[in-house]
Order: structure tokens, then C-alpha cells, then sequence
């Protein structure tokens, strides 16, 4: 009696376990964000469900910092989700490690549209022969800054700001607030990036770094001078902070000590939304381009937030399905509103950006002026370029923290990467 | 044809099973034999360790020490390349820092850790009505300890704006520092989250506190002994094996590191609290070379190793092991 009572029991659940398997396909959609993606996005996810009968999508979402390690430990056990958000930094390493599926045939059959997706922007996701991440939202690099700060000095920042306006700005804010300047931190790869195109250099090559040592000179020297005259915020008062939300451009909230405070951050664009979520009240922002000593040619726009499927995903057409519902569907946007950065596909945008608040009207008229003062973005980054890009963050802070001379730095970086790279 | 040869077969099976209807029993009898069996059950008992031993310990510790002679990103195949990796940690600077950092923080959070568990078990070793409440109290930071969110409470506390300035601020002191940012002190915040969670060492020292016969305080009192010599002379000697104890564990824990420095510094300021744990992590999920990263940690279990031998050998010379010489 017992014996059949528990094998009926195993029975009945074997059953039921099967019967959800067999009707259900499970998708997986990994990204990194913050806590207003998040929600948005798990909206986005819970309205395909909703769409398409049978389908259910698992999240897997990490910060920026723990997303990378995490997917490079899943694809060796080949549990890579089957949508992955994907940036332009990594591409080519995912790419030439056979984990994205070219999704060219899925534009060419439609089973993901493009029709009104600008060609520039698919071509973003190229690596070769193929295309493997379309983008979920275009992105430049931006300075954000406090714009009500700024009105109440009688300064300004100009669009296109050199290199010599900006240093000579932030003195002046220095002087008569103490408030100081963020240059050398958050991502210090995307200002030397800037830095080095102005003087027609490439930093990552696929063989080796792009220029010589001088070319990497001046982007530390900035940096040890404005620590040395007190308008750089100190590597010292930046550790610790979390993200956005304690970014020295609004946070902390009071001015008792405007030391901490610094009236700018070099970002991409989309940020500009989350920071303003952040920002003490009464405090607007507005961006400008990264200072550089030739603005026009260091510009760079670029395709970002890519999708990508992988090539351990066993539903590929729902996959195919899922980014297809994100670029051409109107209703996924309303929930998100850009969050990701300017909406790709135009005919959406037409439509949305009207009800969207301010900041992302801003954050749109900017990318699209950008289009018009810029020029190509750099090839994909060669494989190798996470550590380069730690070790940079790491000299620069050697560099703030006055340990390291500005041209032992260039120096050291431009070996370090050659290492890497050969 | 086939099915010929099968009913033939199914015959044979049949005479040869009323055949050996003996053979059986006493091949029962075998079986029982060799299941009650000492050895048996005393393997039998072990498999479940055994197995996940062999499994989660033994095989992954081979192929980590395959992996330390290739070149190996985690995503694509590993290419052998001899000692190269050997080789490498030579002339790998940030290695000599992070072994500095390494060792900076077990030598001072071990040491601190233990003397802060033993005064608080000896705090505890009088009953009161309270003694409960209290040690379950001690224990909770070791509970909490190698969580997540304490990590994240340690930073935001220690931060430029965080709890710690403020305290300070109200007493009137410099409100400003940068504990976290400083290469000074950030560090040492990482040594006291370390030494606060002292929980497990101290209930060690609290049971062979208790183990020691009153009898030998009682003698020592009428003897005339003070409390600091009762201690010194009776309570620490007997308390050396304990002490031997948690500093290896304890030793080999804090050379292993990890979380701390992972979730409230990064490593940073300038490499301060890159600890070697965080220093591996990095080269094998964050830059592709899980081969480095493979053999710096056959470095650190040699090292480890070697640290522990040396342990065992001063053993001798301070640790009470019974009996009178």
C-alpha cells in the first residue's frame, strides 16, 4: 500500500514536470543596469510573456562590474542566456569565441525587422562578415554637468570645449566655489580614447597600442595638474561610492564641504537620466562633449546596448522573436523611456520622444548634433582590452594619488598594453 | 532463429537456477557477510565524502594544475605553454604587491582577531543569567561576517560621508577622511571588519576555557596566586593547544581573503588591499588568462603549505601538549 502510494506520488510529479517542460519554451535574457532598467526591463520581459503564449523568460541581470565574469563563467558550461545585452567592448572577444550568432539571416527572412532601423546603426553590430548584437539604444560620450551651478558663477560650457577652456573652467569654478572637477575617473579609458583620437591615434590595435608613449602624455599630465592645483577631485574622496547615485556630481546632496562635489562627470549620454534621478533638488544638468584638443575629429557617436543571441541558445526563433518585439514594438519604449539611449528605430521615436520627459529630448537633440560633429567610431576593442583597461584605471589613480609622474605613466601603460596585446 | 537461441537461453538460466538453489543462500550469506562488514560500512558510511571529495576536490585541483601549464581564457580551448605561467609571476609586479597585501592583513587581523576572541571568552566564562544572551550576541558578526551586505554596510560606514565621519564630526574631529581612499588606512578597515567577526575563535577558546579543572585554581589560589599569574601561569599554558588551533585556521582563512577587499575596496587605493585571493579572481573571470590565474593558485596552496609546516614545526616550543617534563 505504501509502496504504490509513493510510486503513484512519483509518478503524478514526473508527470507534471514533464507536461511543463513539453509545452513551455524558457528563454533566458541576461543584462547589466541599475535598479530603473531593472524594473523596466523586467516589465518589457513580463509584456512578451504575456504576448507569446508558452514562452517564459528567466532574467539574469548583474551590475556592470559582475556582468562580464559572470557570462565568461556560464559560457564554459554552455549556460549562456539566449538574448544577451552586449556591449561594443566585448563584441569582438564574444564574437571570436564562437558565442554570437550572426543574425544577418534573421534581418534578410524577417524575423527580426529592420525596415526602420538606419542602416549606420545595424552596422554597428558588424564583426567581419556578419552581424552579431543589434543596438537597443545609441549612445555618445557626454559630460554631464550642473548646469544651475554653473548659471549662478556666470559661467558656461561650451559645446565642443577644448581641452585649454575646460582646464581654464574648472579652475575658475574652483576658485570661486571649491567645487572641483571629475576628468580622471568613472571610465578613464573612454577620455584617453578621446584624448588619443584627437591626435589621430587608436589606442587598442589588434597587435599592439596605437602611437608612442609621448601621445599617452598629456591625458595624465591634466591630471597631475589639477590635483596639484587642488580643481581635480582626489582619488581619495572617489572611493567607496556607488555608481550613480553617489557620483560627486550629486552626491552628497549639501555643499557643507563642496570639496567633495565636483560640477561635472564624463559619461555616456543615456546616464544623464539616471543621474538626474539622483540629483539634490534644484539641481539641473546639462551635457556637453568630453574636452579635447581637437573636438571634431575625437567625437565619436556609436551603436551600444547591443542584443545578441548566442549560439548556446536552443530557441533561436523565440530569441529572434524577443529582440524583434524590443526594436519594433511601440510599447516596450513607453515602459522604458530611452533609459538605454536614444531609441534606434525612427519610426518609434517619432512617436515617443514627444511624451518622453526633457532630459531625454536633450539626451536625443544631443546624439543627433553629435552625429553632424563627429567622426567613425574605433574598431571593436581586440581581445585583451579588459585588463589594459583596468591597469589604466589603476595608473590614473597612481597619477591622482601623486605616486606616479605623469610620463612614467604613459610610459608604463603603453608597455603594459604591448605586453598584453602581443 | 532468434528466438530459438533466446528460449534456449531462458532453459539454461531456469536448470541452472534450481541447480545452485544452495549456491544461492550461501552466496546471501556471503553478501550479508560482507555488508556487516567493519570495512565495509565503514567505506560505505565514508562514500558520501569520498565521492564529493574526489569529485569537487581532487578532480578540479588536477585539472587547475593542468590549466597552470596552458594558456587558457575560460572560453576557448586551453593551449599548453609549459612554465610559462611559472615563469611569468617573476616579474609580475602587482603580484609582489598583492602578496604584501596579503600578508600585511593576516599578520595583523589574525593575531588581533585571536586576542580580541579570547578576552571576550574570558569576559563570558562567568554564568550570569545574561551569559547566553550575550555569547549568541558576540557570535551574530561571524554569522553575518562573510556576507554581502555587511561588506556593503562596512563601506558605506567608512565612506568620505559615511557613518564614521559623522560620529566623528559630532565629537569634533576632522570629518572629512577618506577612510576608504586612503592608502594609509584602508586597509586597516578591512583588518577590523576581520577582527570583529571573532565569533567562531572565541567559542573555541570558551569550551577549553571551560575544560580546565578548577581544581588547579583552587590550588593556585590557596597557593597565594594572583589572577594576572593564575592566568599566565595556569590559563594560557593549558589554552596553547587552542590557541595553535585557530591560528592555523585562522591563517590559512585570512590568506585566502576574498570578500572583503572584492566588495568594499576593489583592491584599491594603489593596490593597498589587492589581496592575492581577489588578484587571481580578476586574471581568471574579469582579463582571460585563467591559466595565470590557475597557477598562482598552486603558488599560494604551496605557500600555504609551507606556512602551516612552519606552524606545525614552532609547535614544540610554545604549545602545551599534556603531561609534565
Amino acid at each position: 500500500m505504501k509502496k504504490s502510494f509513493i510510486l503513484a506520488t512519483l509518478l503524478l510529479v514526473t508527470g507534471l514536470l514533464t507536461a511543463c517542460g513539453s509545452d513551455e519554451t524558457n528563454l533566458t535574457f541576461g543584462w547589466w543596469g541599475n535598479p530603473t532598467r531593472n524594473e523596466q526591463t523586467t516589465a518589457v520581459l513580463n509584456l512578451f510573456m504575456e504576448e507569446n503564449e508558452g514562452v517564459f523568460v528567466e532574467e539574469l541581470q548583474a551590475g556592470w562590474g559582475d556582468y562580464w565574469p559572470m557570462l565568461r563563467t556560464l559560457a564554459p558550461a554552455g549556460d549562456l542566456p539566449d538574448v544577451i545585452q552586449m556591449d561594443w567592448s566585448t563584441l569582438l572577444e564574444f564574437r571570436e569565441n564562437d558565442l554570437l550568432v550572426d543574425l544577418t539571416p534573421m534581418f534578410n527572412d524577417g524575423r527580426i525587422r529592420t525596415a526602420n532601423i538606419p542602416q549606420t546603426v545595424i552596422e554597428g553590430g558588424r564583426v567581419g562578415g556578419g552581424i552579431y548584437a543589434i543596438s537597443a539604444g545609441m549612445n555618445v560620450t557626454a559630460m554631464v554637468y550642473n548646469t544651475t551651478l554653473l548659471t549662478e558663477l556666470g559661467l558656461s560650457a561650451p559645446r565642443n570645449i577644448t581641452l585649454q577652456q575646460f582646464i581654464d573652467l574648472s579652475r575658475e569654478i574652483y576658485a570661486l566655489s571649491g567645487v572641483r572637477t571629475n576628468w580622471a575617473f568613472n571610465d578613464p579609458a573612454n577620455q584617453m580614447e578621446i584624448h588619443l583620437r584627437a591626435q589621430g591615434v587608436v589606442m587598442l590595435e589588434s597587435n599592439g597600442m596605437g602611437g608612442s608613449p609621448a601621445n599617452y602624455e598629456e591625458f595624465f599630465e591634466v591630471i597631475a595638474l589639477g590635483i596639484a592645483e587642488g580643481w581635480h577631485i582626489r582619488s581619495e574622496d572617489m572611493a567607496g561610492r556607488d555608481g550613480t547615485a553617489q557620483d560627486p556630481l550629486v552626491y552628497p546632496p549639501n555643499m557643507d564641504n563642496p570639496n567633495l562635489r565636483t560640477w561635472n562627470t564624463p559619461v555616456w549620454s543615456n546616464m544623464i537620466v539616471a543621474l538626474a534621478d539622483n540629483a539634490p533638488a534644484g539641481v539641473e544638468l546639462a551635457m556637453t562633449t568630453y574636452p579635447s584638443t581637437n573636438p571634431l575629429v575625437s567625437n565619436f557617436g556609436r551603436a551600444s546596448m547591443f542584443l545578441s543571441i548566442t549560439t548556446q541558445s536552443d530557441n533561436v526563433d523565440e530569441a529572434a522573436a524577443l529582440i524583434d518585439f524590443w526594436l519594433n514594438d511601440e510599447r516596450p519604449h513607453r515602459i522604458m523611456m530611452a533609459e538605454r539611449g536614444v531609441i534606434p528605430n525612427t519610426q518609434i521615436a517619432e512617436i515617443i520622444y514627444p511624451s518622453l520627459p526633457v532630459l531625454n529630448q536633450v539626451q536625443s537633440e544631443f546624439v543627433s548634433w553629435m552625429g553632424d560633429n563627429s567622426t567613425p567610431v574605433n574598431p571593436p576593442r581586440p581581445e585583451g582590452s579588459a585588463e589594459i583597461i583596468d591597469e589604466l584605471v589603476r595608473i590614473t589613480e597612481l597619477v591622482a594619488l601623486e605616486q606616479l609622474s605623469p610620463q612614467q605613466a604613459a610610459l608604463d601603460f603603453f608597455n603594459f598594453g604591448n605586453n598584453v596585446l602581443n | 532463429m532468434l528466438a530459438l537461441y533466446f528460449h534456449r537461453k531462458g532453459d539454461v538460466f531456469l536448470e541452472k537456477a534450481i541447480l545452485s538453489e544452495k549456491t544461492a543462500v550461501s552466496f546471501s550469506d556471503k553478501f550479508r557477510k560482507f555488508i556487516m562488514n567493519e570495512t565495509t560500512g565503514a567505506v560505505l558510511f565514508a562514500m558520501p565524502f569520498l565521492l564529493g571529495f574526489l569529485l569537487f576536490t581532487i578532480v578540479p585541483m588536477g585539472m587547475s594544475l593542468y590549466y597552470s601549464f596552458t594558456d587558457f581564457n575560460i572560453l576557448r580551448a586551453p593551449t599548453f605553454v609549459g612554465l610559462d605561467n611559472y615563469v611569468r609571476m617573476l616579474t609580475d609586479e602587482r603580484l609582489f604587491s598583492s602578496m604584501r597585501a596579503t600578508f600585511y592583513f593576516a599578520f595583523t587581523s589574525v593575531p588581533l582577531r585571536l586576542l580580541v576572541a579570547l578576552l571576550v571568552a574570558l569576559m563570558l566564562l562567568k554564568s550570569t543569567k545574561m551569559t547566553g544572551v550575550y555569547r549568541a550576541m558576540y557570535y551574530l558578526p561571524s554569522i553575518l561576517g562573510a556576507s554581502v551586505a555587511v561588506a556593503v554596510l562596512w563601506r558605506q560606514m567608512f565612506f568620505v560621508t559615511g557613518t564614521v565621519n559623522r560620529l566623528l564630526d559630532v565629537i569634533g574631529l576632522n570629518r572629512d577622511f577618506a577612510w576608504l581612499g586612503d592608502t594609509r588606512t584602508a586597509i586597516w578597515t578591512l583588518i577590523l571588519l576581520a577582527a570583529w567577526q571573532f565569533g567562531s575563535a572565541m567559542l573555541i577558546f570558551l569550551s577549553s576555557l571551560k575544560q580546565i579543572p578548577e581544581t588547579y585554581y583552587e590550588a593556585a589560589r590557596i597557593d597565594g596566586a594572583g589572577k594576572l599569574r593564575i592566568f599566565f601561569k595556569i590559563t594560557l599554558p593549558l589554552l596553547t593547544p587552542t590557541i595553535f588551533f585557530n591560528l592555523v585556521m585562522q591563517m590559512i582563512n585570512g590568506f585566502l581573503a576574498f570578500t572583503q577587499a572584492f566588495l568594499v575596496t576593489q583592491g584599491g587605493p594603489a593596490d593597498t588591499t589587492n589581496f592575492f585571493s581577489l588578484y587571481m579572481f580578476n586574471h581568471a573571470f574579469a582579463w582571460g588568462n585563467a591559466g595565470y590565474a590557475a597557477a598562482l593558485a598552486w603558488m599560494m596552496l604551496i605557500m600555504l603549505g609551507t606556512f602551516t609546516g612552519i606552524l606545525f614545526l614552532t609547535k614544540r616550543f610554545w604549545v602545551y601538549e599534556g603531561g609534565f617534563s
